[in-house]
């Protein structure tokens, strides 16, 4: 509002001065032209005033803030590249902790690897043995029937070639006469049986 | 006006400078990172090997021993067997009686 004051009276006050020396050089009579040149001049500027002073306020604002952004842009891009630097410095200083740790963890990995691998053939050794195990017990049943076969094989044929030698006509009708007795019945058994040892003896 | 624009430069030289030097630090970083990976690889691929070389190994030392038992075995049962044999050829009379005994009385 002030401001507003003083540009209208500065408005007033300037074309007196500016029209001053060539009132002075004439007569009064050239008052009036001195008063339309005031009052033109006053139209004038005062209408530029009026119209201009906004947009170019507007603009001197709007260009001030621009000036401002770029400068603090110009200032956050710093600080954020600083600040990324710093990072890298802070990653640089701890690579060779984070190195001496990745090959840390590689050679922990490896080593439960490694007994794991180790863990699983013991495992698999130990089943070997265990169906080798199996393999001889298999071996050792199958030769203990094979004597048993054996055994009864020989006892059978030396039983043989004994009845062949103590077998006679009679003793081989007496023979299956108790063959025939036992499938009809054991009542009879004891009176044949008598027979037949009488005949061996 | 020349003040500003000095500020500005000044901004952009400092950011530009604290760019490329991120970068450096940054490619070095990876470049230690990716070198440190591939060393580990190695070495864990290394003892992943000699695992499995110790595996082999002992299954085929396990392999044969267990052959070679199964063999002894089979050798000392025939041995056993042969002798056994033998021994029951001798005996066997005994039984021949019992079953002649049990067929003729």
């Amino acid at each position: 509002m002030r401001k507003k004051k003083q540009i209208i009276l500065i408005l007033f006050l300037l074309p007196a001065f500016v029209f001053m020396v060539s009132s002075d050089e004439h007569s009064p009579s050239n008052f009036l032209p001195f008063l339309g040149k005031s009052l033109n001049f006053i139209i004038l500027f005062g209408g530029l005033a009026y119209f201009l002073s906004k947009p170019l306020r507007n603009y001197l604002k709007k260009r001030s803030l621009e000036i401002k952004q770029s400068l603090e842009e110009a200032e956050n891009a710093r600080k954020e590249a600083e600040e990324k630097l710093k990072e890298a410095k802070v990653q640089l200083e701890g690579l060779e902790e984070k190195i001496a740790q990745i090959k840390k963890e590689a050679e922990n990995t490896g080593q439960r690897e490694k007994d794991r691998i180790i863990k699983e053939a013991k495992r698999e050794a130990e089943k070997i043995k265990r169906l080798t195990q199996q393999e001889i017990e298999v071996l050792m049943e199958g030769g203990i029937r094979e004597i048993k076969g054996y055994t009864f094989e020989v006892a059978a044929i030396l039983a043989q070639e004994r009845i062949k030698k103590r077998m006679t006509p009679q003793a081989h009708s007496l023979l299956i006469d108790k063959c025939i007795e036992r499938l009809s019945g054991f009542d009879e058994n004891s009176s044949i049986d008598k027979k037949i040892h009488s005949r061996f003896s | 006006m020349t003040e500003r624009r000095t500020k500005i430069q000044k901004n952009q030289e400092s950011r530009q400078k604290a760019i490329n030097t991120y970068e450096k630090s940054i490619n070095e970083i990876e470049e230690n990172l990716r070198a440190a990976k591939a060393i580990s690889e190695k070495a864990r691929n290394e003892l992943e090997k000699e695992a499995l070389e110790e595996k082999n190994r002992l299954l085929e030392e396990i392999n044969a021993e267990c052959r070679s038992q199964v063999e002894k075995a089979r050798k000392r049962l025939q041995e056993q067997m042969k002798r056994l044999k033998k021994q029951l050829e001798s005996e066997s009379e005994d039984l021949a009686e019992r079953i002649e005994k049990r067929l003729l009385h």
